[in-house]
């Protein structure tokens, strides 16, 4: 056969693929979904892309890759068959239609006229490609009052993407008698598919980014790229699609029944598999070498550098708003670009030192799965969000009062399995251990589906315990919370599970210590929740500085409620309690300052003064002092080991303008003074 | 129901830019000169959005979106402001006041729409 014969013959099954992809295209506007036919203009223009190659058109052969670029991305659903691209397909297969018959005619084709063509097929081919984005939305509270809807936004999102997933939580929302109308207390977790940059989501959130918080990150899978067993055979030619399809349907192996069917033999389908793991293995490994392991001294003392810097920042703040100089504001204008940097290395020397909870959180399954044996039950151990990072330290702290709740749910939680099928509830029991991320606080939650706690119960233990002298005038809340208290154990009789002596007290102490919070949420035979609120990080925190005489301290912000200055007709000395300042009818403890760290103040009289009030477990405490000085970020440093441990005391930290200042600890500072008040 | 929409600017030939595209894109438009006028005219009206210059006489743009604020009916109404590029700081003023959004001068009338469809629909 002549090279004119097979020539001919190409150019004949050529325009014969041309009609087939132009038929499809003009299909598939109309059912973008199916998949054969998208896989059938696929094929059609990579025949022709192969067979021009074979016959030295490599300018047709460069043309179709490009349009077979576009139609894989199609194929593998990466890229959606919109009008723009299908125009451009079918503007580029006339196109190919006129390559052919010139080639046909023996003539010329001028591939110039085409570039223009080629780098929009590219640019499509690129750009378009879907890729899946993680928003977290926490928007500002005050929302509303700025006359923003917060549903508009995720509705401008579906305009630029495909939501996959949306989650709105509504954990912040408190309950009715704090809830605020005009606050918005909820915050969404979404996924969105789409073809558009990360900037082109910002844009969304333009107009409501102060004061919110909004993270928006691709979502990678390591394992997104590898091809399912059924394409890999395809792919190499060892079965037809056809096959997979009916052996997928079977719900057997898709191995077995490949070569059950003589399709295959075992050899091909082990060879493939051995493949598929290797790509497996390879991926793995990607995802683990991108991780480096640091000594921790090194890490921390990065911490500590970064944390005098913090320190410089806000000496040069204060140098520049004292000094009226005439280039203040170009001085400004740098220094605000160098806090900017100064904040972004801050935050990611922060999280060098974050842990996934994921880790700890699997140790648990072990546990679980050993208590349920010894206890007859039946329990399962659901684990969600081992993703979130916690603070090394923090992560180590946090172990041990888990393995107490976890415990405590097993123990006293879930009920034996024949009175969960009384109550017609899942004969297995469920304990549900999640983490999340709100703000700047990391949220650990143990969640049992068993009897929830026992309101009577708990009340008479209390009693009996002296704890209270009556139930009288307590709120549900208030009750459950007695659970935290030393001495208390609902425990009938004592088990070798929970009743080893460590109470809920030592737990809540522990969280405490970690300047965390503990909160109960229960329902009869519904199940109990312990929610465990924790900061993202100890070492640096938001204090507010006050003065008392010469002296200037630091509160954590974190355990101030309110600052006042009280009226004097506010302020009393009641018996049994020493003085008290009234706030908006309820009587609060006055604790001086200055007379429990004994050192002179300048104001004695609280009216002349201010009052920082405080929380401590549950319970408000005035605090005064002379003056409100501001609010700052500071870096707590350690006394060192020449300081005996100080109850009063957390550490020290260096202030904007060079003064070392103390951080007061709120806990042991109330401690002192009621004990004092006792004697 | 055509949502209403009130354009406050002192300059004619601005009002008739935003409210000729507006009313194209098939809003309802009340214009007023400045912010004393603006608080006159939404009174016992049904204001689904509010667009604003920031400099004009009488009472300027910042002191009204402070009033309209405090104003029952308009507490939760979208207000953007229309501003430059030199007034940051302006622009910073009007978002502690509590406008919504803004736009910047000079600005096409596609993007007026636009912006205006991310806070009225």
């Amino acid at each position: 056969m002549d090279i004119e014969k097979l020539l001919r013959v190409f150019i004949d099954e050529a325009v014969e693929r041309i009609g087939e992809i132009e038929d499809g295209l003009l299909e598939i506007e109309k059912s973008p979904q199916d998949m054969e036919l998208i896989n059938s203009i696929f094929r059609a223009a990579h025949t022709i892309k192969g067979s021009s190659g074979t016959f030295g058109l490599s300018d047709i052969s460069r043309f179709t890759h490009c349009m077979e670029e576009i139609l894989d991305l199609m194929r593998n659903g990466k890229l959606v068959p919109e009008k723009e691209i299908v125009n451009t397909l079918l503007e580029a297969n006339d196109i190919l239609k006129e390559m052919i018959e010139t080639v046909a005619s023996g003539g010329s084709f001028d591939f110039s006229r085409c570039e223009g063509l080629v780098s929009r097929m590219k640019s499509l081919a690129e750009k378009k490609e879907l890729r899946q984005f993680k928003i977290i939305f926490i928007p500002s509270a005050d929302l509303f009052r700025r006359g923003i809807e917060p549903t508009i936004i995720i509705e401008d999102l579906k305009n630029i993407g495909e939501i996959v997933d949306i989650q709105a939580y509504s954990d912040e929302v408190p309950t009715l008698s704090e809830f605020n109308p005009e606050e918005l207390y909820l915050r969404w977790d979404i996924l969105l598919r789409t073809d558009r940059e990360e900037s082109e989501i910002k844009e969304v959130f333009e107009f409501v980014e102060d004061g919110s918080k909004i993270k928006i990150f691709p979502v990678t899978d390591a394992e997104k790229d590898i091809p399912f067993l059924g394409q890999m055979l395809i792919k190499e030619g060892v079965v037809a699609p056809e096959d997979v399809d009916a052996a997928l349907k079977t719900q057997k192996r898709l191995g077995e029944i490949l070569v059950e069917e003589g399709k295959a033999t075992s050899e091909e389908i082990e060879r493939v598999i051995a493949k598929q793991r290797n790509s497996k293995q390879e991926s793995f490994k990607k995802s683990i070498t991108s991780t480096i392991r640091v000594d921790l001294g090194k890490l921390d003392h990065l911490v500590n550098i970064v944390g005098e810097m913090v320190i410089i920042h806000s000496m040069f703040q204060q140098f520049i708003n004292s000094n009226g100089n005439r280039e203040a504001e170009k001085l400004d204008l740098i220094f605000n670009q160098l806090q900017r940097i100064g904040k972004d290395i801050q935050e990611s020397v922060m999280s060098l030192r974050m842990l996934p909870v994921g880790e700890v959180f699997h140790r648990f399954t072990r546990l679980v799965r050993e208590l349920s044996e010894t206890r007859n039950k039946e329990i399962e151990l659901i684990i969600t969000g081992e993703e979130t990072e916690l603070d090394k330290g923090v992560l180590e702290k946090i172990t041990d009062p888990l393995v107490h709740l976890i415990r405590n749910a097993i123990d006293h939680g879930i009920e034996e399995t024949e009175e969960r099928i009384a109550k017609g509830k899942p004969a297995r029991g469920r304990i549900h251990l999640s983490a999340f991320q709100l703000g700047d606080s990391v949220y650990i939650e143990v969640e049992d589906d068993g009897r929830g706690l026992d309101r009577e119960k708990i009340l008479r233990k209390a009693l009996s315990a002296g704890l209270i002298n009556s139930g009288e005038g307590l709120t549900d809340d208030q009750i459950f919370n007695l659970i935290f208290q030393p001495g208390f154990s609902t425990a009938e009789k004592v088990t070798d599970i929970s009743g080893r002596g460590v109470g809920m007290d030592v737990v809540k102490k522990n969280i405490e210590s970690l300047n965390g919070k503990i909160f109960i949420r229960t329902k009869p035979d519904a199940g109990t929740t312990i929610s465990i609120k924790l900061p993202l990080t100890l070492a640096i925190i938001d204090g507010l500085t006050v003065g008392i005489g010469e002296e200037v301290f630091v509160i954590p912000i974190s355990s101030v409620i309110e600052s006042l200055r009280p009226e004097r007709c506010n302020v009393k000395t009641l018996n049994e309690k020493g003085e008290v300042i009234n706030v908006r009818d309820e009587y609060i403890p006055l604790l001086r300052l200055h007379e429990i760290l004994d050192i002179p103040a300048m104001k004695i009289k609280p009216w002349e003064a201010i009052v920082v009030v405080t929380s401590h477990e549950d319970k408000k405490y005035g605090l005064l002092v002379d003056d409100l000085i501001g609010q700052q970020q500071v870096v707590i440093k350690n006394l060192g080991n020449a300081m005996p441990k100080v109850r009063d005391i957390a550490g020290g930290t260096i202030l904007g303008d060079g003064r070392v200042a103390l951080v007061l600890d709120v806990p042991g500072i109330i401690d002192i003074a009621t004990k004092a008040l006792m004697n | 129901m055509a949502k209403t929409v009130l354009i406050v600017d002192d300059s004619t030939s601005m009002r008739q830019m935003v409210s000729f595209t507006l009313k194209d894109a098939g809003y309802e438009i009340v214009e007023a000169v400045n912010g004393r006028d603006a608080l006159n005219k939404v009174n016992g009206r049904k204001i689904e959005m509010v667009i604003t210059d920031l400099n004009m006489p009488e009472m300027d743009g910042i002191e009204l979106i402070r009033q309209l604020r405090c104003s029952a009916g308009l507490r939760f109404t979208p207000i953007v402001m229309l501003t430059t590029e030199s007034q940051e700081s302006k622009k910073e003023e009007g978002k502690r006041a509590g406008a919504s959004g803004w736009i910047v001068k000079p600005f096409t009338p596609e993007q007026l729409v636009s912006v205006v469809k991310k806070f009225v629909r």
